[in-house]
């Protein structure tokens, strides 16, 4: 599968916060938005799930034209985002089991099980979200968000609030659906978190995307100069 | 930026000339009532207020579902602006039929359907300026604003059909209200119709002012924020 | 259709579930709703005879206003953790969001009229259990969280929250409030039901217009 996002553009009156994006993914393919903050990351994540109306803008999934706002792109896609979307009154087995009806996957009890213990949640699956760290809460989010096998997952600075453990088995995942045939967008504050498993980064600054720089393998050190062109740091760039 | 102009000019003299010639109508063309005196005269003004109450409400739903079904800011100016005035109007209504109420029934306030209504539909109006506190973002605002318009439309006849039945089964102390009390000669009610249409066109002038002030409003914010992302790069909700 | 109804299902059976484990919404609801039923104990040193006759009217006041203290929570939780998004994503058509939250409001509501109505007869010596008034208060209880769910999931989005709702609702609830008062004191004054039928119809239509319209207007409320 191909996705194309072509000339998405967001305003809030006057002020432009997108301009004119666009982005291509492939079925194996994650991408890595770069961009400081306020620059449009979140607003392109929500564009593209179909939770925020662009001014302009068109999907073309495989070549025909879909529209973002429709049920059955948002059904697509899957979004890990800053706030967990869980319910904290719920254990993690029960909030798993919620969204896989709603998804109309039903998957059996087991099935479930061994999604929590992919995630590390195995032995707090029957205790109240409301008991778990922020970082168990965080796996259980990124558990939630697969169980639909969606096509497109959209994450939203997923590293943060993960520890060692929790990196790896997000990056872990990320591979799983990558080889699957899924493809993913990213956001992240921190490009070298992400360098183990994405292949581009993208830049996103005061709404405009960049091109592609392709990671192919390459080091930080090779990458860093193309990403960054005249200054390491944000702030000399003037 | 939108500032005054030629056109405006007119229309407030026109206005300003129709409520003279309204004033002086009421004043020396309209005879004296018999039962009520010359207090009854504050009706005339009564009544056109009342109407520039509903009116104002009828603009505001009007524009609440145009703008649900193409969101443009400059409706909500409009649509905001509408509902500030019919406040305005339906407050001098209850104001000025207190006025007329106390000589003639020996009391400030009746349970009569018309009243009741409308003060009810006052309260939807208030409420409906906290909720548009209450949200930051104009948008949002905008939305939810038009949405509850719509709703508080919608009851309306409700509610003053409630009213009225309510009254049939415990009639007042004090007679039947309304015009029937009244001896209208058609003096008077010539004299109604130019009060009705003279207020109308404040009405227009108002709206129209207004609408302008609050774009002007709209204008200046978008101006903060597309400073503050000159400055900063960055933006609010990025 | 049996997709539609499933999701259906899911969503209530989740609302309850939180419900219950948290018990939010009844302790909110139930304790105001016993605290003024005292109180108006002492407002309303009467005669049996007056008392029935202003039950009714009374006791829609009380269910009223510990409803809207329910309701203020029912959206709490899709709210802090954003759980709107996830529904959006997962259910394709969003009114069934909005008609899950409203049957799950109503059933609270119910519940609540079943703890109120024993309490209320037992402290003023007075038989409310007549099916009239049973129904007047069903018909009263979905209208209410029909319009209580649609404004609460828009003040759930706004600063200030639980202080709006009220503002917002009870201007909106007028013909509700009229029509169940008037009805209930028909119906426990024993009156002919030809004399209070309109009321009842009027409730009726309430509840048909504002479900109609919160299940057009929803999608305005959670999309962007």
């Amino acid at each position: 599968m191909q996705i194309k996002l072509q000339g998405i553009s967001k305003a809030y009156g006057r002020l432009s916060v997108l301009k004119n994006c666009d982005l291509a993914l492939e079925s194996g393919q994650l991408l890595c938005l770069l961009g400081s903050n306020g620059a449009g990351k979140t607003t392109l994540l929500r564009v593209v799930s179909g939770l925020l109306s662009a001014e302009q803008g068109k999907l073309l999934v495989d070549g025909a034209e879909w529209s973002l706002k429709s049920p059955e792109w948002r059904r697509k896609c899957a979004l890990v985002a800053h706030k967990t979307f869980l319910y904290q009154n719920l254990s993690g087995l029960e909030n798993l089991r919620f969204f896989s009806r709603l998804y109309q996957h039903d998957l059996t009890e087991k099935e479930l099980r061994d999604r929590l213990a992919e995630a590390g949640l195995a032995r707090a699956g029957d205790k109240q979200v409301r008991a778990y760290s922020r970082g168990m809460q965080q796996r259980l989010t990124i558990a939630r968000a697969l169980l639909s096998d969606p096509d497109v997952l959209i994450l939203d600075e997923p590293f943060t609030g993960l520890d060692k453990d929790g990196s790896a088995m997000l990056v872990r995942v990320l591979a799983e659906l990558k080889g699957r045939g899924g493809m993913v967008l990213m956001t992240s504050h921190d490009p070298q978190a992400a360098l183990a498993v994405t292949d581009g980064f993208v830049r996103l600054s005061r709404g405009v995307l960049d091109e592609v720089v392709w990671t192919r393998g390459r080091t930080w050190s090779e990458i860093e100069p193309n990403l960054y062109p005249q200054s390491t740091l944000e702030g000399q760039a003037a | 930026m939108l500032s005054w102009n030629k056109k405006l000019s007119f229309l407030a003299i026109f206005s300003g000339a129709l409520i003279l010639l309204a004033f002086g109508l009421v004043l020396f063309y309209a005879p004296v009532e018999q039962n009520m005196g010359v207090v009854q005269k504050v009706f005339y003004f009564h009544v056109a207020a009342a109407w520039l109450g509903m009116l104002g409400f009828l603009v505001a739903a009007v524009c609440a579902v145009l703008y649900l079904r193409k969101a443009n800011l400059k409706l909500d100016a409009v649509m905001a602006s509408s509902v500030e005035i019919g406040l305005l109007f339906t407050a001098i209504a209850n104001f000025t039929g207190m006025i007329w109420a106390r000589p003639v029934w020996n009391t400030w306030w009746t349970w009569d359907p018309r009243l009741t209504t409308m003060t009810i539909m006052a309260f939807t109006y208030i409420a409906y300026f906290l909720l548009r506190r209450g949200i930051d973002d104009p948008t949002k605002k905008a939305r939810f604003g038009s949405i509850y318009l719509i709703i508080g439309f919608a009851t309306v006849p409700l509610t003053f059909f409630s009213a009225r039945l309510l009254r049939t089964i415990h009639p007042t102390i004090f007679g039947t209200a309304g015009t029937g009390d009244m001896a209208m000669t058609p003096a008077m009610y010539q004299t109604m119709g130019f009060s009705i249409f003279a207020f109308s066109v404040l009405f227009a002038l108002l709206l129209i002012v207004r609408s302008r002030l609050r774009l002007n409003q709209q204008w200046l914010e978008e101006q903060e924020a597309l400073e503050q992302e000159e400055e900063f790069g960055e933006v609010a909700n990025g | 259709m049996k997709n539609w109804l499933s999701t259906l299902k899911t969503l209530i059976w989740k609302d309850l579930l939180q419900e219950w484990r948290s018990k939010d919404m009844l302790t909110a609801m139930l304790a105001f709703a016993i605290l003024s039923i005292f109180i108006f104990n002492y407002a309303m040193e009467l005669d049996p005879r007056q008392r029935a006759e202003l039950a009714p009217g009374i006791l829609w006041v009380v269910i009223t206003f510990s409803g809207t203290l329910g309701l203020n929570r029912s959206f709490v939780a899709e709210q802090e953790q954003g759980s709107f998004d996830a529904l959006v994503m997962a259910v394709p058509g969003l009114g069934s969001i909005w008609l899950a939250k409203q049957i799950s409001n109503f059933l609270m509501m119910l519940v609540l009229i079943v703890i109120v109505l024993p309490i209320y007869s037992l402290l003023y010596n007075q038989n409310l259990f007549v099916p009239g008034l049973i129904l007047t208060l069903i018909l009263g209880a979905w209208s209410f969280s029909a319009a209580g769910t649609l404004l609460a999931s828009m003040t759930a989005q706004t600063r200030m929250r639980d202080l709006l709702l009220p503002v917002l609702l009870f201007p909106i609830l007028m013909p509700v409030n009229m029509a169940v008062v008037k009805a209930g004191t028909g119906i426990m004054s024993g009156a002919a039901l030809a004399s209070y039928q309109v009321w009842l119809t009027i409730l009726l239509v309430y509840g048909i217009i504002m479900t109609t319209i919160s299940l057009m207007v929803f999608d305005y409320v959670i999309l962007e």
